[in-house]
């Protein structure tokens, strides 16, 4: 990983964690995976520090560890879960977007605090709302309740794997994911019970709530008799579901821009039907029958069958190709080309990208090139109606610049340039992971100008 | 070819008048035969062609036309001999030409529209540079050939008879005038033209029909455009715009990402089926990045900029600007 991205990570990490976990954050970033003594010593920060960094880092799954071959238990940090730091606000915002306040002060917690008990988010939540709202309203903890089964159920939150189980499951290569996948989601039985106080409540030692019991003894705060009945169900935000949000966002508003918006209104209740069903590395949806999709429309679209059909025509003809028909089975089947559609955005950003930067005669010969795949320069010229000696400067300057490369072609062995063809072609892949490391710098620049500002 | 053909024909009768009835009638019959391939008779076809002729009379009779500059006498592709018409043009071009200049002219004339390059008339002719020069300089100032300056290379010059119009790879079409890329006259062209399927498309927005008619409604065929162009009276008279021109320009307009083109096919009178391209206008899918929006992503100097340097983001205004929100 580069070692901007690494700066990066560590002045998130400080923005957030404080000075301490910047710097062990950092060593690990540096040297990979180090025991806990190497990290103190090294990093000269006592030992009980190094442990409290350690554990915040942990928490909120920024490092992880392993015990090595000599039985000696390592910790390393992922650089790109740091930088997901950044996008916190993203996901908050997110969430205010789709469950109001109650769900961004939901997600806001859970992110803040990494991993949390049911009780205690909606404890400090409700408070917190209490609070803005003042004493003329009063906030009812089921209303807060409800958004956070909401978000459990869209899987935005999801629970801590339990470690145990996670070691059962790994030794006996557990192949059923479903399962596993649903488990993540599972609510325990209390909170669909309205009158179950969420509180602190009596040790009771003959109750065994949910099949599963605090095995520790909580003795800090609660007494000796009292205890949270989940405080052994830990939940955290589920970023994959966030990226995968934002993903199909893109898609439906792409849709919304070549198809106008009933054809979004589609796609999104396509997107909505199997968002739960698909699975974050698929390249389609799962396929969704005509009837299925018709059915869950939104009911203030008013749209009939004739036009849906229409419209279902138009999405799958159209130059994007996001809508597909995949069978005729079961009244006929449509899918949603998350591949394609992501390729369709990200390509239309780097575009929009190559035009602010370049101006639009450039952007011209890029998409020439994007749609073309391999042309010399001479076919470039006549293709794109540009002065020669004009698209030449243009075409070198975006080739200095890495946005457009070239391939070499050689008709001979001997590789003589006289012999061999020059074509120039667009590698999207360099492009982007190049516009990902303008971003990681731009960031970077950006933040610390901030602190900097913040500081005088 | 064809046209010079016809052209000998009616040149034939007065053509021959000056000689003996039986030379002049033996003359005609051999110009007929000659007249059937431009490219040349050998001599055994013109022998099958001309029965009961003695050696002696045709001998004499095609001197004659050697001599009267009708036919000429060309070296086959195998070796033999054959005899080729000459036509008019050539003749009241070439008065009172020499025989190099008869050849360079051939050369000439045998590149078409296209042209030719003097170096490729060297290589046919096998003349030395200087009286080479001196030849085309004649015949040019005699308006026999003319020289063009070529598009593709301004140094090269490429040769042709007079009266052809220069082929479109030589002067580049309608974007070039003089030589010169019209990029003006290009940016008018495509701006326009995407103004009309953008209105194309905003009207068909409006109507209250079915999606899909909605749709094909926005499509317009390059000779919808190309007649909106024409009624427009943007161009000056000289420039002839075609409808290929125009899909040149709509498929800049592809490029520029604001039209998409589909093709459809639709069933004409006679059974075959007629495709034709189709473009509609079209909105990017997302919006600018939002790297745009900070001074750094248009900046030349972003990657030379660091803490410490001599440019560096503690002391760029553009990035202090931009922080003062």
């Amino acid at each position: 990983m580069s070692a901007l991205a690494i700066r990066l990570a560590c002045h998130l990490t400080e923005e957030l964690f404080g000075e301490t976990v910047e710097k062990v954050c950092w060593f690990l970033l540096e040297n990979g995976a180090s025991s806990l003594q190497t990290i103190a010593t090294r990093t000269k920060v006592p030992r009980t520090e190094v442990k409290k960094a350690l554990c915040v880092m942990i928490n909120h799954r920024i490092a992880s560890f392993e015990s090595n071959k000599k039985n000696l238990v390592e910790y390393s940090a992922s650089v790109n879960r740091c930088l997901l730091l950044a996008r916190y606000p993203r996901f908050i915002y997110c969430a205010k977007m789709l469950y109001d306040d109650a769900g961004e002060l939901i997600v806001e917690e859970i992110l803040h605090g990494g991993q949390m008990t049911m009780t205690i988010v909606l404890q400090n939540v409700t408070e917190r709302l209490q609070k803005a709202v003042g004493d003329s309203k009063k906030i009812e903890t089921s209303m807060v309740r409800g958004k956070f089964i909401k978000l459990v159920e869209t899987r935005f939150i999801q629970r801590v794997p339990d470690p145990e189980i996670e070691a059962v499951q790994e030794s006996t290569c557990d192949p059923d994911v479903t399962r596993q996948q649903a488990a993540l989601y599972r609510l325990p039985s209390f909170v669909h019970d309205i009158g179950t106080p969420l509180g602190k409540r009596k040790r009771d030692p003959k109750e065994d709530e949910d099949g599963r019991r605090s095995k520790r003894a909580k003795t800090d705060d609660l007494g000796e008799s009292e205890y949270y009945i989940d405080e052994d169900i830990l939940w955290q935000a589920n970023l994959d579901r966030f990226h995968q949000y934002f993903r199909d966002h893109e898609i439906v508003s792409a849709a919304l821009k070549s198809n106008g918006s009933l054809a979004s209104e589609i796609v999104r209740t396509m997107l909505r039907i199997s968002e739960v069903t698909t699975d974050k590395l698929e390249v389609a949806t799962t396929p969704t029958s005509y009837h299925d999709i018709f059915r869950a429309l939104p009911a203030n679209l008013n749209i009939d069958r004739n036009k849906f059909d229409q419209y279902l025509k138009i999405l799958t003809e159209n130059q994007t190709r996001i809508v597909r028909k995949v069978s005729e089975a079961g009244g006929r089947l449509y899918d949603i080309d998350l591949q394609k559609g992501s390729l369709a955005v990200t390509l239309s950003c780097i575009e929009s990208v190559v035009q602010e930067r370049f101006g639009s005669k450039s952007h011209r010969i890029f998409k020439l090139l994007v749609l073309k795949k391999y042309l010399e320069h001479k076919q470039i010229e006549s293709n794109v109606l540009i002065p020669a000696k004009e698209a030449k400067e243009l075409l070198y300057q975006m080739f200095a610049e890495g946005f457009v490369s070239v391939q070499e072609l050689s008709k001979a062995p001997d590789h003589a340039p006289s012999r061999t063809y020059y074509p120039f072609f667009v590698n999207l892949d360099q492009v982007s992971l190049q516009l990902r490391r303008d971003v990681t710098r731009l960031l970077l620049i950006s933040l610390q100008e901030e602190s900097l500002k913040k500081r005088k | 070819m064809a046209g010079a053909s016809i052209s000998i024909k009616q040149e034939t009768p007065d053509g021959g008048g000056d000689g003996g009835l039986a030379g002049d009638s033996l003359e005609k019959r051999i110009l007929k035969v000659c007249n059937q391939d431009p490219k040349g008779v050998p001599d055994t076809i013109l022998q099958l062609n001309l029965p009961g002729v003695g050696v002696k009379e045709k001998v004499k009779a095609i001197n004659g036309l050697l001599s009267k500059g009708k036919i000429d006498l060309v070296n086959g592709t195998n070796g033999q001999l054959l005899y080729k018409l000459k036509d008019t043009q050539t003749q009241s071009d070439l008065k009172g030409s020499d025989d190099q200049e008869r050849l360079v002219y051939q050369i000439i004339k045998e590149a078409g529209n296209k042209g030719i390059w003097i170096r490729d008339i060297r290589r046919g002719c096998g003349l030395a540079p200087p009286p080479l020069n001196k030849i085309l300089k004649r015949m040019e100032n005699k308006k026999a050939i003319k020289a063009i300056k070529s598009v593709g290379d301004s140094k090269k010059k490429v040769y042709m008879l007079f009266d052809l119009e220069p082929d479109r790879s030589v002067t580049g079409g309608a974007w070039y005038s003089d030589q010169d890329f019209d990029a003006e006259f290009v940016n008018v062209l495509n701006q326009t033209c995407f103004k009309f399927l953008q209105e194309k498309m905003e009207a068909a927005a409006k109507l209250d029909i079915d999606p899909l008619l909605k749709l094909n409604r926005s499509y317009a065929s390059p000779v919808e455009v190309w007649k909106y162009i024409q009624e427009l009276g943007l161009l000056s008279n000289e420039v002839n715009l075609g409808v290929d021109d125009i899909e040149t320009i709509l498929n800049t307009l592809i490029y520029d990402g604001k039209v998409e083109m589909t093709v459809s096919v639709s069933q004409s009178s006679s059974d075959k089926s007629v495709r034709t391209k189709m473009f509609r206008a079209i909105q990017p899918l997302s919006e600018p990045a939002g790297l745009m929006r900070v001074p750094c992503g248009v900046c030349p100097i972003f990657d030379n900029c660091y803490e410490g340097g001599a440019v560096s983001p503690s002391t760029c205004i553009y990035m202090k600007e931009w922080m003062d929100y």
